[in-house]
């Protein structure tokens, strides 16, 4: 991988970068949108491309059940599977398998899980998370950790980060026995639950390896965590990782927490939320989502968005008629995909443009008043935000601010108040 | 706006290219929808129109659907869907062409028709009244009278309107005076809509034009020839069975622009007529021979020269022998969609070709299916293109689709630095292999769908190029090539049966439990959940 600082913020700690692998550059930062098992929720390789994607997230866990490795080293690869010709990173597994199968035990050698097909006990050790990796062939691949639940106290958190670092000594070592360190990138991910302190340890450790990792994730959040601790410890990892490798915040996808990650120093985010909230009618919006499904969509006989060079808005695609498709059609769940595959494009490439140009704080108050105005501000965004140096409530008469989450959500029919 | 009130409106025509003593022969043609002198939109025949769902080909994403505009330049809409909420929303689009508007379907590139019911959709509903017809919608059953339908056309303005008819959808049997009362009710209807004068004064507007008539009387011959009589009766009086000729007055006929056989009530009632079941093939053959007698008796009295369309026939073998019995013009997509829904990539040719990439998979009665069903494990490793041709990049497949000509356009820009930095642009994508679609298959990953109707809809066109050529080139040989294709692909479609099972088996096993899961991982962020239809078909 070629790793280059193109342009950093005066005042906040995002920067620009370009990330050049196997499969293209990629500018950072930028959002990874989820093609789960080899296809981006009813679209090509070929329509995701032109959508402006240059890197995009296969699931290791989906991928190892179907279509399995033997086929995709019959095929020549992922990429070569599906099509896809840019960049690809694959997660180790083993946050799926937690989640979704159900009977995980770990152990040091790796995590015990229940076979979706057979029911059988069946073990994913970090070198066999690696080695599927090397079957997909993606140009990140991600470490296998123990994955605690976000919430999780107690004595577990530590224990999963110590032996998170361990499982890493073992996926350098088995990355770097198969020769492939050349194509494939392996990324480290920093654990330690909510504690600063453990945090800081992994982060030592972590660092110290870093000859061997080309790149670091910030794992072990998004999982209902209250947004002031997440931010706390979004901003302690991105302080202290490397200046020189990219740094790769995992499960974020609300345009609100992308934004302030990259202003704390992100430069690369994963969710499947724009595509699956796409499914279920939700247009994202610089003014906020739109539930498309809501009657008072119904004779909107214009785009989601004007200004907006997806497919579907500059083809003139009107609310009106996704309105009347979104429950029924599987074009109107692609419709609103490419879209929001779109949108969160924008924001970053939005990002990266003000951060060159000198003017992400402006970037920032711009897209939180029209984004949150009509409402409240959140206020974890502002403290987040404050704490990089921009205050986004400057020269707002008396702002509304919300505590906790603050997500935007276009819920019901009513009028925003 | 102002260029909306000056338009006419488009003006359909249809042109035998062949000369035929025998109405019943197959033949040549060309339809061609003038919208002004600029635009003309041209479907050659035998030739295809596209079965949708509110003007969607289910699947094909507006994109795609610009990409294939030239093989889908026909769609066919029904409306009765829109009835779900009053006024039904295609009727408010503003602007000129509405409905192509409201679709998203360029007027300078697709001509749309329209009808009523969706005439693939045989469910049974309540009876019709003496003025009106129901149709079904999510929400449930709707009436709609003939004034109605009248002002949704002028509002919606497709370019070809099918006229309302009663065709019953309550269980067959039908007795004798059912079907002469729909016939009767049918004409009537017809008459107002053709006129343009109706009794109710607040519709304006010219008569409709380019208007299709369903060829009625169910399975009784004498019964379709007194309706096609019917048509040829007074447009002021518009009554059937008063066929008696009034010398000056100008017959119904001369107002149509062609006629449309419905094949998925026919064959419902032929069901119950012979005790064969709907779903099965197995009898196919004798099926399709017998509606082609229905077919003939209707088209006896009509004149030869005006379009003949076909909706729901269920295989290549059908539509071929209704090209070759009655003259049938134009068919619908509707099977090889359908076949597309069930994991089906579709693989034959007419006329038959020799040469073949591998080794055909025949049954055991030496027939080849007309497709492959992708579903099927065989599939796992098999990275050739649908069609079976090699494994190498830039490989000629031998198929113009998504799946099998992958093409790369401009992406999107999002910032300075990639438009400094555009990579690649003139390499060519490789094809879609038959392992990746199975996998997105087992997996329920709705790309698979997309990627086969795309292919299915050209292999289609391609078979009725191949069609064309024949009658055209080497017409004496048109029968010994379809009897040559008879022999070498199952008629039965045995494998649209094999693979729709595989479908449920994937469909339930996957579907509902995945969004379930979705649901509990993410409550809030996905909003609230969907119809169970909508899960079915979207899976996750
Ligand atoms: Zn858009
Ligand atoms: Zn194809």
């Amino acid at each position: 991988m070629q790793f280059e600082v193109i342009a950093k913020c005066h005042t906040t700690r995002a920067r620009v970068s370009s990330m050049t692998m196997a499969h293209g550059t990629t500018y950072l930062p930028t959002f990874m949108p989820v093609a789960t098992q080899g296809a981006l929720k009813g679209l090509t390789a070929q329509q995701v491309e032109a959508l402006g994607v240059t890197l995009m997230l296969n699931n290791t866990y989906h991928l190892n059940l179907r279509p399995g490795t033997k086929v995709l080293d019959a095929a020549g690869g992922a990429h070569k599977f599906q099509g896809w010709r840019k960049n690809l990173l694959t997660d180790s597994g083993g946050f799926q398998m937690v989640s979704l199968s159900s009977f995980t035990k770990i152990t040091e050698e790796g995590v015990l899980f229940a076979s979706p097909f057979t029911g059988e006990p069946t073990m994913l050790t970090p070198e066999e998370s690696i080695g599927i990796q090397h079957s997909i062939g993606a140009d990140i691949i991600m470490q296998l950790d123990d994955v605690v639940h976000s919430l999780t106290t107690g004595p577990r958190v530590e224990e999963a980060m110590w032996r998170s670092i361990r499982w890493l000594d073992r996926c350098i070592a088995k990355h770097k026995s198969s020769g492939r360190t050349d194509r494939q990138n392996l990324f480290a991910i920093v654990q330690g639950g909510l504690s600063p302190d453990l945090r800081q340890k992994c982060l030592d450790e972590m660092i110290k390896r870093k000859p061997d990792l080309p790149g670091y994730a910030i794992g072990g959040l998004s999982g209902g965590e209250e947004k002031d601790v997440f931010w706390q410890i979004v901003k302690l990892c991105a302080e202290q990782l490397p200046e020189d490798r990219p740094r790769y915040c995992m499960g974020i996808g609300f345009a609100e927490d992308l934004l302030v990650c990259v202003a704390l120093g992100v430069d690369m985010a994963d969710c499947v939320f724009p595509t699956r909230t796409a499914r279920f009618g939700v247009a994202l919006t610089n003014d906020g989502p739109l539930n498309l499904r809501l009657e008072r969509h119904r004779t909107s006989f214009f785009p989601i968005d004007e200004d907006c060079p997806c497919p579907t808005c500059s083809s003139g695609v009107s609310r009106a008629a996704l309105h009347d498709l979104v429950t029924r059609e599987t074009v109107a769940a692609q419709a609103i995909t490419q879209h929001n595959v779109v949108f969160q494009a924008a924001v970053m490439g939005g990002a990266r443009d003000a951060i060159m140009e000198g003017r992400f704080p402006q970037y920032l108050k711009d897209f939180f008043r029209r984004y949150f105005a009509d409402v409240a501000y959140p206020k974890w965004c502002v403290d987040a935000l404050r704490s990089v140096g921009v205050d986004i409530l400057e020269g707002i008469e008396n702002p509304k601010v919300v505590e906790g989450k603050g997500a935007k959500w276009e819920y019901s029919d009513k009028a925003p108040k | 706006m102002s260029g909306a009130t000056a338009r006419s409106p488009p003006v359909l025509s249809f042109k035998l290219l062949t000369a035929s003593s025998n109405s019943f022969s197959p033949r040549l043609g060309i339809v061609q929808l003038n919208r002004s002198s600029a635009e003309t939109i041209e479907v050659l025949t035998p030739g295809l129109f596209l079965h949708t769902s509110r003007g969607h080909v289910p699947h094909l994403s507006g994109d795609h659907v610009n990409r294939m505009a030239k093989h889908m330049p026909w769609l066919h809409a029904s409306f009765e869907g829109f009835l779900e909420t009053l006024p039904p929303t295609p009727t408010l689009q503003p602007g000129p062409n509405p409905l192509h508007t409201f679709i998203g379907a360029p007027a300078s590139r697709h001509i749309i028709s329209l009808s009523f019911r969706d005439p693939a959709d045989v469910r049974e509903r309540p009876p019709n009244g003496e003025n009106y017809l129901t149709g079904l919608t999510v929400r449930g059953v709707r009436k709609i009278v003939p004034t109605s339908y009248r002002s949704y056309i002028s509002a919606v303005q497709p370019d070809v309107v099918v006229a309302l008819s009663d065709i019953p959808f309550t269980s067959p049997p039908y007795s004798q005076k059912r079907v002469t009362k729909s016939m009767d009710r049918s004409i009537r209807w017809l008459g107002d809509l053709l006129r343009g004068t109706l009794s109710s004064k607040e519709i304006e507007g010219a008569p409709v034009k380019n208007v299709l008539v369903s060829l009625l009387g169910g399975t009784n011959h004498v019964a379709r020839r007194i309706f096609s009589e019917s048509l040829l009766g007074p447009l002021e009086e518009g009554r059937v069975l008063s066929s008696t000729r009034h010398e000056k007055l100008a017959p119904l006929d001369d107002r149509i622009s062609g006629y449309v056989l419905e094949m998925a009530s026919l064959r419902m009632e032929l069901a119950v007529d012979h005790f064969l079941t709907p779903a099965s093939m197995t009898h196919a053959r004798e099926q399709v021979h017998k509606i082609s007698t229905l077919l003939q008796a209707s088209l006896s009295p009509l004149p030869m020269d005006k379009l003949r369309a076909v909706h729901s026939a269920m295989s290549p073998q059908e539509m071929l022998h209704l090209i070759a019995s009655c003259g049938v013009d134009l068919f619908d997509s509707y099977w090889a969609q359908k076949a597309a829904d069930w994991g089906i990539a579709l693989d034959f040719s007419f006329p038959v070709t020799t040469e073949e990439h591998a080794e055909p998979m025949r049954r055991l009665d030496g027939r080849r299916d007309v497709g492959h069903n992708l579903y099927d494990s065989v599939f796992a490793y098999d990275f050739r293109s649908f069609l079976g041709t090699g494994t190498e990049v830039g490989l000629n497949t031998g198929c113009a689709c998504i799946a099998c000509s992958p093409s790369f356009t401009k992406p999107i820009l999002h910032g300075i630095l990639e438009r400094n930095n555009v990579e690649n642009l003139d390499e060519e994508a490789t094809f879609f292999t038959r392992a990746y679609v199975h996998h997105l298959l087992h997996t329920h990953e709705m790309s698979a769908h997309a990627l086969l109707v795309s292919h299915n809809i050209v292999v289609l066109q391609e078979f009725f190029a191949g069609v064309r050529s024949v009658l055209k080139h080497n017409p004496q040989r048109f029968a010994a090539e379809v009897a040559r294709f008879e022999a070498e692909y199952d008629g039965e479609m045995r494998i649209m049966e094999e693979a729709r099972r595989d479908w449920e088996t994937v469909d339930l096993a996957r579907g509902k439990g995945r969004l379930a899961r979705e649901r509990k991982a993410e409550p809030g962020a996905i909003g609230p959940p969907m119809g169970i239809v909508a899960d079915n078909m979207l899976g996750a």
